[in-house]
Formats: C-alpha cells, sequence, structure tokens
C-alpha cells in the first residue's frame, strides 16, 4: 500500500548531533520552593550550559501550558520583569557518601588499622572507595577501595598498593580490611566473605611493603564510599563513590599483623561508626567515645538490613541494630547545592494562581514554574485547587523512556524522547525520579525538589503538571476564582489549610500521599467538605516527608504497580518507619476517600464513558443537566483522544467505597493494552486485559458526606485533557461544571435516608 | 537475573504484520499483540525511539546509546505521521529478527 502520509522529505544528511536537528536544553533552574505566600520570597537557581553571557528573567503568571494543536496553548502575562543577569554553568555533583570531619589527632595518623562490612552491588569498572582519608589528585592520603576488577585495594597517594586479587563477591557481605605500618612500609590487606557458601568463604590475607609510604593527608575529612573531592557553595564532593551497602566502618590506631578477626573486640578503636543509630537523620554517630561523629551528604538510603538481620522483624524501628547498614549510590542526589542568581520577593497582593520564573537567552527559554497560595489564614476563593506537587517531585526527571525495556509495550507506541528526555539521559547528576533504578539496579527510594524537575515544566510532555493545568484552563475560560493549594501546604498546615473552602479539586493524577495530607483531607471532607477528584491513580502510595529536609520524599514500593522491588525485609520508611506501599492495603484506601481505586494503565489510547443507571438517580442526575441519556462522554480530548484512560479507578464496595455511593458512568473502549494490575489479582491468569473482562474499567462515581459535603471521581487521569476541547464547550466540561457550580452552593448535599 | 521475548515468528504472522501495516495503531489481536511484543521487546542498547525535531509535527528517527547513559544517535529518516514511523520500525525489526525483508509497499 501507498503511504497516505509521506511525510517531510530532507536530502540525504549525516545524522552527526543532535543540537543541528533538535531543540535542546541550554538554560535550566530551580527555585528553593515550589509554593509561596505573597510577601515571601523565592531564590533561584540557573545554569546556563552554553557561551551565553546573560540571561534576562521575568515573572508570569500562567493559566494555559499545552501547546497541542487542538489545545488552549501556552497562555503566560508578564507580571514582574526582574532584568539581566550574568550567566553560569553551574555544576552538580551526585553521589552519596559519609564525611568525618577532620582532626588533628586523624590528621597525625600514620600507622593505622581499618575495617569495614562491604555488601557491593556494582563492583567493578570504576575504582569505588570505601574508607578513605585523601583528597582527588594529592600525592598523600589513603583509600581502602574496590578496584576497577572489583578487588578490595588499598591505595596510597591515588595509587594501588595492594589488591585482593580476587573480585569480591556481588551482594555478600564481605569484611574488607587493612593494617598500614608506616615505618616499616608494611600493608595488610584481608577479604572476608562471610557468607556460609563453602566456595565463597575462604579469607584472603595479602601483605605488601612499600617503600616511602605517606599516609597524613591534614585537613582532609575521613569519607566512608568515597573520597573527598572538594567544598563548593559549603557543600562536600566525593569522588569514586561506592555502590552497596555498608556496615561497621572501625578505625583503629597502630598496625596489627592479625586481621583475621575483627579486632574490634580487644582493642578500643579511634572511631566505630554504628549506622543503626539515627537511621531518621543525616547523621551517623561515633560509638568509640571520641565523638567523631559525620553526616551524610545526598542521602544514601537508610533502614536498609545490616549484616546481621534476622528476618524475625521487617520493621527497623522494632530492631534498629539489626539495621546497621547504609546503601550509597553513585546517582544519589538530594540538593543540586547550585548558587543563587535570582531573588525574587513576591508582591503583598500577587494573586494565587501558578506563576513562573522565565528566563531567557539568545539560545533557550526555561520555564520554572512554582505556585502562589493565598497568605495563611486568608483565602479569596470558596474553591481551592491542590497541585499535587508530591506527585510531581516523585516523577520529577523520570528515565523510564530511555531506560526501561518495556516501555514501550506498554505504551504500544514507538518511544518518543523530547529535548528533556535527551537532556536528562545525559545529566544523570540532576538526580532521578521514583520511578527509575540506580545505576546499580535497585530502586529509587528518596527524590528531591532541590534540582531542576525538567518534566514538570510548560510544553513539556502531557502528563501531571501539563494535564493539570487543563483545569487551569478551564477555570480560567469559565471565570471561576479559584485558590491554588500544594501537597507540601496540606502537609505542613494539616486541616487547617482546606477548611475555609467549600470545594476542592483534586487533579488528574494525585498519586503520592504522606499520612498527615490524607487525614487532613479526610477530616476537612467529613466535616462537610466537597471534593472533586478529577483524575485516575490517586490516593495510592504511602510516602513520607524528610522529618527536617522540606522538599524530599520517600516512598518503598513494596506492593502494587512498580517499577522495581525492595529488597526483603526493607519496606518500612527510613523518614518516620511507616510502612511503605499501597494505601489500598493500609487506612484509609483510595476507595474509602474518593470511591474508587486504581485498576488499569494503559498509554495507547483512551476511551470514553456512558451513563449508567445511577446517573439517572435523583441525588445526582443533576450532574448530567445538558448531557444525553446516551451520549458518548468525552470521546474527545486532548490525552489519548478520549477522557476515559491512561490510569483508571474503579469502585468497590468491599475496598471501601460507601455503600451508597452511586456508580454513574463506566468506561468502554479500552484497547487490549489495559490490563488489570498486579495489586488486583490474587494468580496471573491470561484473561485480564480491557477487551476480556469489563473489570478494567473507569468508573464515574458520587457519593455525599457528613455534614453537607459530597464527593465526585471520575477515575481517569485523562480526562482533565477533554475539558479543553472544542473551546471548552463539551460535555465533560458540561459535567465537571455542574458539579463545580453545586458543590460551590453553600446548601448541603443531603444522604439518602 | 535476565529475561527476554522466546517467541519465534512464523510464516503464518506475516497475514498479521499486513494486518499491522494497514494500521499500526489497529487495536491488536491477541496473536497481534504476541507478535509485537516480540518485536518491541529489544534490548534497550541501540533500540529505535523516535527524537523529536525542532520543525514541529516532526519527528527523527534515532536510535539509544550502547549504554545507559550514552547519547542518542540520530539516524533519520524524518516522519510527520507517527503511523508511517511505526511501518517503518517494523520492517527493519522484522528483517533483523527473521532476516527477511517484510517487502510490504509504502
Amino acid at each position: 500500500m501507498s503511504s497516505p502520509c509521506a511525510g517531510r522529505r530532507r536530502p540525504a544528511k549525516t545524522w552527526a548531533s543532535l543540537d543541528e536537528s533538535c531543540q535542546l536544553i541550554t538554560i535550566l533552574g530551580y527555585g528553593d520552593r515550589l509554593s509561596a505566600q505573597p510577601g515571601e520570597t523565592i531564590e533561584f537557581k540557573i545554569s546556563v550550559e552554553d557561551d551565553q553571557a546573560n540571561f534576562s528573567a521575568d515573572v508570569v503568571r500562567l493559566t494555559s501550558t499545552d501547546e497541542a494543536a487542538a489545545g488552549p496553548g501556552l497562555r503566560e502575562s508578564v507580571i514582574a520583569s526582574l532584568g539581566v543577569f550574568p550567566a553560569f554553568k553551574q555544576v552538580t555533583y551526585s553521589g552519596s557518601h559519609a564525611v568525618i570531619p577532620a582532626d588533628p589527632v586523624l590528621d597525625g595518623l600514620d600507622s593505622f588499622r581499618v575495617s569495614i562490612l562491604v555488601w557491593a552491588t556494582k563492583p567493578g569498572g570504576t575504582v569505588q572507595g570505601l574508607f578513605a582519608k585523601y583528597q582527588d589528585g594529592c600525592p598523600t592520603g589513603w583509600v581502602l577501595a574496590l578496584d576497577e576488577a572489583g578487588e578490595a585495594a588499598f591505595l596510597v597517594g591515588g595509587a594501588v598498593v595492594a589488591t585482593s586479587g580476587r573480585p569480591i563477591l556481588p551482594r555478600c557481605w564481605t569484611r574488607v580490611a587493612v593494617s598500614v605500618d608506616a615505618p616499616t612500609g608494611t600493608v595488610t590487606l584481608v577479604q572476608q566473605p562471610l557468607a556460609p557458601w563453602p566456595l565463597a568463604h575462604r579469607p584472603i590475607r595479602v601483605q605488601r611493603h612499600v617503600e616511602g609510604v605517606q599516609l597524613p593527608c591534614p585537613g582532609v575529612p575521613l569519607v566512608i564510599a568515597g573520597w573527598h573531592l572538594g567544598a563548593a557553595n559549603g557543600r562536600y564532593a566525593a569522588r569514586g563513590v561506592f555502590n552497596g551497602k555498608l556496615a561497621r566502618p572501625r578505625l583503629w590506631a597502630g598496625a596489627a599483623e592479625d586481621l583475621g578477626t575483627d579486632p574490634a573486640v580487644s582493642v578500643a578503636p579511634m572511631g566505630s561508626w554504628d549506622f543503626g543509630r539515627g537511621i531518621d537523620t543525616n547523621e551517623i554517630e561515633d560509638t568509640s567515645g571520641h565523638n567523631r561523629h559525620g553526616r551524610t551528604r545526598n542521602l544514601p538510603t537508610r533502614a536498609v538490613t545490616g549484616p546481621d538481620w534476622t528476618g524475625k522483624t521487617l520493621a527497623w524501628t522494632e530492631a534498629p541494630h539489626e539495621y546497621d547498614a547504609i546503601w550509597f549510590h553513585d546517582d544519589d542526589l538530594d540538593d543540586c547545592g547550585w548558587r543563587t542568581d535570582v531573588t525574587y520577593q513576591l508582591p503583598a497582593n500577587i494573586a494565587s494562581g501558578v506563576y513562573a520564573l522565565r528566563c531567557t537567552t539568545a539560545t533557550g527559554t526555561e520555564r520554572i514554574p512554582f505556585f502562589v497560595r493565598p497568605r495563611r489564614g486568608t483565602t479569596t476563593s470558596h474553591l481551592a485547587v491542590l497541585m499535587p506537587t508530591a506527585t510531581y517531585i516523585v516523577y520529577g526527571n523520570q528515565h523510564a523512556a530511555y531506560d526501561e525495556p518495556l516501555d514501550e509495550m506498554m505504551r504500544g507506541r514507538l518511544t518518543t524522547l523530547d529535548s528533556v528526555d535527551l537532556y536528562l539521559n545525559e545529566h544523570r547528576e540532576l538526580g532521578l525520579s521514583s520511578y527509575d533504578t540506580h545505576a546499580d539496579g535497585s530502586g529509587v527510594f528518596y527524590v528531591s525538589r532541590h534540582r531542576p524537575i525538567l518534566n514538570m515544566r510548560p510544553l513539556a510532555r502531557q502528563w501531571n503538571f501539563n494535564v493539570d493545568m487543563h483545569i487551569v484552563a478551564w477555570l480560567e475560560a469559565r471565570g471561576t476564582p479559584y485558590d491554588i493549594l500544594t501537597d507540601e501546604d496540606l502537609e505542613q498546615d494539616g486541616a487547617e489549610l482546606l477548611r475555609p473552602y467549600r470545594c476542592v479539586i483534586a487533579c488528574c493524577h494525585p498519586e503520592y500521599w504522606s499520612a498527615h495530607m490524607l487525614a487532613a483531607l479526610m477530616v476537612w471532607r467529613d466535616e462537610g467538605g466537597r471534593l472533586m477528584y478529577l483524575g485516575g491513580n490517586g490516593f495510592y502510595w504511602r510516602i513520607s516527608f524528610h522529618p527536617t529536609r522540606p522538599g524530599i520524599i520517600e516512598a518503598r514500593r513494596t506492593e502494587g504497580s512498580r517499577s522495581w522491588h525492595v529488597d526483603p525485609g526493607e519496606r518500612h520508611h527510613a523518614f518516620d518507619g511507616a510502612a511503605g506501599g499501597l494505601w489500598r492495603f493500609q487506612k484509609p484506601t483510595p476507595y474509602a476517600v474518593v470511591g474508587v481505586g486504581m485498576n488499569s494503565e494503559g498509554f495507547d489510547r483512551c476511551g470514553w464513558y456512558r451513563r449508567l443507571p445511577g446517573s439517572f438517580d435523583g441525588r445526582a442526575s443533576w450532574i448530567f443537566a445538558g448531557v444525553g441519556d446516551d451520549e458518548r462522554i468525552g470521546d474527545f480530548g486532548l490525552c489519548g483522544g478520549g477522557a476515559a484512560g491512561w490510569e483508571t479507578d474503579r469502585m468497590d464496595v468491599q475496598l471501601g467505597t460507601p455503600p451508597h455511593a452511586l456508580l454513574l458512568a463506566t468506561s468502554e473502549g479500552l484497547s487490549r493494552y489495559y490490563e488489570l494490575v498486579v495489586e488486583e489479582l490474587a494468580f496471573t491468569l491470561p484473561a485480564f486485559s480491557a477487551d476480556e473482562t469489563d473489570w478494567v474499567r473507569a468508573d464515574m462515581v458520587f457519593f455525599e458526606t457528613p455534614h453537607g459535603g459530597a464527593v465526585f471521581s471520575v477515575g481517569s487521569i485523562a480526562w482533565s485533557g477533554s475539558l479543553p476541547w472544542n473551546g471548552f464547550d463539551n460535555n465533560v466540561a458540561r459535567i465537571t461544571g455542574n458539579v463545580l457550580d453545586r458543590f460551590l452552593d453553600p446548601r448541603p448535599l443531603e444522604p439518602p435516608v | 537475573m535476565s529475561y527476554g521475548p522466546k517467541y519465534r515468528i512464523q510464516p503464518s504472522d506475516r497475514e498479521l504484520a499486513w494486518q499491522f501495516w494497514v494500521d499500526p495503531f489497529v487495536d491488536p489481536s491477541p496473536d497481534m499483540m504476541r507478535l509485537l511484543n516480540r518485536l518491541r521487546w529489544g534490548s534497550m542498547s541501540g533500540k529505535h525511539v523516535l527524537v523529536r525535531s525542532e520543525i514541529p509535527g516532526e519527528w527523527i528517527l534515532a536510535r539509544l546509546g550502547e549504554r545507559r547513559g550514552d547519547p542518542v544517535v540520530l539516524i533519520g529518516p524524518t516522519f510527520r505521521d507517527l503511523r508511517e514511523a511505526e511501518r517503518h520500525v517494523f520492517a527493519l525489526r522484522w528483517k533483523a529478527t527473521t532476516g527477511e525483508d517484510l517487502g510490504f509497499a509504502r
């Protein structure tokens, strides 16, 4: 057959570089907060990647961010021009490690012993530091390491002086120790597997004599899981970052011939760090009595099983001594630590809304979104839109499209990459999303907003932020006043944040909820609040915010639809001890909160809804005013061409849907790519795609709550993508508008008698 | 432990290939899904992807790098219709997997 669309043909060409053919990212940045109140100041950190000398900055209000041909387009209005600023390329140092400050005793140490327990996840390829007092490039100083072959090694002044001669076994606890006698130049190195496997158990002990060994490295800190690179902007950086778990690092003064057994039992160490203490902190505690306490950098993973984990408990809080290990990764990042380039104090009269700092050079534009909430204790509307910033952070800088082999199969379409993908693929130092795996294959537990989050940008891919902006665009189009709130506001303020509002809109994909956020929402809802859940796969994962550092989130994916597995015994969050996983298996379930819960996903295209008997019930028929009895609802849209899809929810009374909930409509037209999610299944069976079972569907649900409140849920991410269709004149917008108008009406919504 | 596809493409799959060729976005039958999964489930090293061109509405055929983080390599051609891109890559993968040209006219 002949192609109906030959496409624009170019002459034969050598595709040598991306920058000839694609719009590449040349400027990027982030703010020190996502949400701010009038009068507060936001500090923005900007990096210009090319040779531009300056950038201009202004503040714009965003009311639409969709570039789709059928969409409302980018709508931004300048509210402040901040001027021209000198441009710099800023550097990010990723890779987690621990730092123990230098002191005169450590600086003067020339003969010593070191022991550390090692569980390596990516040995070989590069030199990875285990325990070091060495600054990169110095002629003196030492590193106990795994070398390029994955063998235990000892380096002096950056040069290997001893190796074990055998690669360490991956994921097998192994004691690595070294004794150094400076006067004689004797270096004794031990590599001793602790596992009971017959072939692995044989310990290795090698001894070398090194002439003129120069060990002191004054002023340089001890580093665990790497070696010192330097400090910039008040932040330490390491090189040679180790991948895997480490436990029980110990340091003794003086050399010893016999390193076959742990000398800690007989000789008091100069430093002995117990990673089972302070698991919910960034501290590492020295229990030797010398108070050589240290700090972790770039958030290595705590609350992981240690060498003596018995399995008698799955919660580190019950046996922290069994969780005395830290998992380091060379791609961990908690904060880029860039210097501030632009500060912006919000005017006292700035309206609540979605804004961005727009930075422009001759070669590129960066828009850094931020959200302005009303001043605490005030409102400007009866309606609040809760922007799911926790979800934005967790998805931040997702790499799945080019890292995940099954991505194309899930989407049923060729993988498509844009400028964000091209940049992130080559710039792993900007940190990963919680959907990614670390370079060693382990899941990413911690995510941070203290970095550019390039997939939360106007004009970027239709997902999360840009779909949520369809709701904002729709409110603007119909002239409905609204306040903007964020997940972090809810985490900080609790139910007080929501109390003044009659109606709250939860956006297209509010997937990540802390216990505190969810409790606050439920309190407000049951006091008479009206909740519009205009999304799918919401209220799904339990998260914990870092106890002292805002903007950092932990999520352990222990069950459900997930992109990696949690290792045995590691399901509990380090930040607060909570069991990670799905709210479906905890309390409250999403069904109890909004009447529906996640049941499927598919990304080839979306379907539509068909009304069910519940939509004709007098309690809810007003929702469908202006909509025909047999009318397809949302067989159009900017998200996959329909209102039902991408990720879908269904109602289930057994799982918590209130028994009086009305099933108003359900989806049709989902393809075979929509399969039942794993948490719905007790067994896997070949009968669970949308073309075979009505178990896979998006349900539209309504129910009343105490004190005149109510909940309306659509159970589909794509719903909001249909709002702008045909100039916001369509049956999805009509239904949504009917609900919104009634929910803003102070008259109580009476439940059935 | 690594895992991958095991289905061996059969001569009778050419009929399914033709159905895909007529409309790459057709809802796949179970048999067609098995064929598509076989062709799509490749190594990430050198996998075909589409990259958005600086020209609106245009996509460039590209391959992922050899290792994680390696640059994406543009190989062309360009497409303005994603169905045509699907056909093009389908034919490349069919050839690579079976050793035979698909031979369907564009």
